[in-house]
């Protein structure tokens, strides 16, 4: 399935459809993107598809190029070559604005709050009904109160509704990880890509984390990247692992536990 | 925060202790269940009565205090210092808020004191009339400009808009037309009256009315749905975009709303001397009013009013402060960027802020005490 290029997945075969189409459920597709940063090959011809439900580990070395794969399906860095494609349209020269207001939302390896403010203005900034409303607009159609009602709910749906009114600067890294998940779904995204969400987490925070994700997952995709191998494998459904900016391994959990591939990121020596 | 092992403690446990338990019920909806909404549309405030409180407080007090000053030389060195707080007030977005580094500013308050200069002495508008033109030739030619700097990220933005008031300082010294060096003189008062001290008032009470509506007007936005993507933005420009805030768009809204009120302030300060110099264009006017933004406050409505009024103040009554100016100036901004960024209205937040912690925390303490003492279970996670 994910390795596929986006043309195989039409059901006709003609090569026409897109990823995304009704015959193949795909809501984010990139095919053979590829970023270098001077001479270094960061992510090498990349192709892979992001079923519309499920949740999708992504996991392999530090600099294997797994965040940077992330810069550019959420169009934070544009690729050298290669296409993406969210819910059957080619999103490829789409800026990271355009990239969001179509579903897709993402969380940080380190996390990004705005500082000096509270959990649920950090959170109500991703939800205006109107995002691009023009600024005199907003004079008369004031958006910030439905906005912040729903980032209350979203933070109260995460179980840290009573730390919404609290600056984000004084909160444990389980709350602000917890808050920029709460900013990445409360626009309902129809893709999550959740950048290392357990780094730094203590192992009873990474348990509420992986329960949390796993049933946001439920009715979206959600792509995580985390160095924890077991949590990851305990929740995800499908697994991609990624070795020197190239897609070493995608299938699904249980083949992954014995692949060379596994046995590389444990360090196990094979005999 | 003066207590940050506490806040830590509390938030630890009360999420730990509820997380997965809530996390199911977000599998229906991230935006949450219909009850949790309910519940925070009951916290949220559907109405900010702040920008309008904030206009008419401007307008009531600065109307009553100019009156007070009965067209005296105080109250003309209070009006003068309304003109400029008008353009601070817009660097408070644009500087403070937004954190775009434009430094055009005395540019637009030159293009609406000789706007308003040109248009009533050589076209014979009245004070109105040239204020609603001057507001959109700002308007049109901040777009224009806007539209091609605004592009620029950052540092690169800066220095585009730093070479803007030599450029045109130039050209209005070299120009007969905009009165060389001397300026254009019989610019009319907003409102005149029998005398010229009822006129100083009169012309001052508008003057606080144009600083109200653009307090009101800069707060409406700060406070508003755009203000919180403004904060997002600011924070970092790539979580903007992330969460579809529009880079473009909203640098140049915020660069063209700036540039207005600062032809606003323009406006007021020509109507109030009766004259223009290009004085009003120079780079010295632009550090001048870095130094009423940065000192009071640069993310501060109120600091940047309260700065332009005392540092007006400071610089027309003080005979040493006056002859040396670049000096004063130059000691001030670098000891508070150094110090203070935030200015006085950040050292006073803050000190302030301590102070609330420390009484939350001893409250935290003495409910957490009583819970204890009366029976209670885990008296610290409560009070939490």
């Amino acid at each position: 399935m994910p390795e596929t290029p986006p043309e195989a997945s039409a059901a006709d075969g003609s090569g026409t459809a897109a990823p995304g189409t009704a015959a193949a459920p795909v809501v984010l597709a990139c095919e053979g993107v590829t970023k270098s940063y001077g001479g270094v090959l960061a992510v090498d011809s990349v192709s892979l598809e992001v079923p519309r439900r499920g949740l999708f580990g992504l996991c392999g070395f530090n600099g294997a190029g797994k965040s940077t794969l992330f810069n550019l399906l959420a169009g934070s860095v544009r690729a050298d070559s290669g296409s993406v494609w969210i819910d059957g349209l080619d999103a490829t020269g789409w800026s990271a604005m355009h990239r969001a207001r179509s579903g897709v939302a993402r969380t940080w390896q380190t996390v990004r709050l705005a500082h000096g403010r509270t959990a649920v203005d950090n959170v109500a900034a991703a939800c205006l009904r109107d995002p691009g409303q023009w600024m005199l607009g907003s004079l008369w159609r004031p958006q910030a109160a439905p906005a912040r009602e729903r980032a209350w709910a979203a933070l109260e749906s995460l179980g840290i509704g009573h730390l919404g009114a609290r600056l984000v600067d004084g909160m444990t890294l389980e709350a602000q990880r917890l808050t920029e998940l709460a900013r990445a779904l409360v626009s309902e995204p129809k893709v999550l890509l959740a950048d290392e969400p357990a780094s730094g987490l203590s192992a009873a925070q990474r348990t509420v984390l992986a329960e949390a994700l796993t049933t946001i997952s439920e009715d979206r995709a959600v792509v995580i990247v985390e160095h924890d191998l077991d949590m990851l494998m305990s929740i995800s459904e499908h697994m991609w692992a990624m070795m020197e900016g190239r897609l070493a391994y995608s299938g699904d959990v249980e083949t992954f536990r014995s692949s060379p591939v596994y046995a590389s990121l444990r360090g196990i020596e094979r005999a | 925060m003066s207590e940050p092992a506490a806040t830590d403690r509390g938030t630890k446990d009360s999420a730990a202790a509820t997380g997965p338990a809530a996390a199911a019920a977000a599998a229906a909806s991230p935006a949450g269940p219909p009850e949790a909404l309910g519940a925070a549309a009951r916290r949220v405030r559907r109405h900010d009565p702040v920008p309008l409180a904030a206009t008419v407080g401007i307008t009531v007090i600065g109307g009553l205090v100019l009156a007070a000053m009965n067209g005296s030389y105080l109250g003309l060195t209070v009006t003068t210092g309304v003109g400029y707080a008008v353009v601070t007030v817009g660097m408070v977005l644009q500087l403070g808020y937004s954190r775009q580094l434009a430094f055009s500013q005395s540019v637009f308050m030159g293009v609406g004191a000789y706007g308003t200069g040109v248009l009533e002495t050589k076209y014979g508008f009245n004070s109105v009339e040239s204020l609603l033109a001057v507001i959109a030739l700002a308007a049109v030619v901040s777009l224009l400009i806007g539209a091609v700097v605004t592009r620029a990220p950052g540092l690169a933005l800066a220095l585009a808009t730093l070479l803007l008031p030599l450029f045109v300082y130039q050209l209005a010294t070299y120009s007969s037309w905009l009165g060389s060096f001397s300026g254009i003189d019989g610019v009319l008062p907003f409102w005149t009256g029998p005398d010229y001290e009822s006129t100083l008032v009169r012309s001052g009470i508008i003057s606080v009315l144009l600083l109200g509506l653009a307090a009101g007007l800069v707060l409406r936005v700060m406070r508003s749905g755009i203000g919180l993507q403004l904060m997002a933005m600011a924070e970092d420009e790539r979580l903007g975009e992330s969460i579809g805030v529009s880079l473009r768009q909203r640098r140049l809204e915020v660069f063209v709303l700036g540039s207005v009120l600062a032809a606003v302030g323009g406006a007021v300060l020509a109507s109030t001397q009766g004259l223009v110099t290009p004085d009003v264009l120079s780079e010295s006017a632009e550090i001048t009013l870095l130094l009423m933004v940065f000192v009071a406050g640069r993310k501060s409505v109120a600091g940047a009013i309260i700065g332009a009024i005392v540092i007006e103040y400071l610089t027309t009554s003080t005979s040493f402060i006056s002859t040396n100016l670049g000096v004063f100036e130059g000691i001030v901004l670098l000891l508070v960027l150094l110090v203070e960024p935030d200015g006085v209205a950040g050292a006073v937040a803050r000190l302030l802020g301590r102070r609330t912690d420390r009484w939350a925390g001893s409250l935290r303490s003495w409910s957490a005490g009583r819970f204890r003492a009366g029976g209670g279970g885990n008296g610290a996670r409560n009070a939490t």
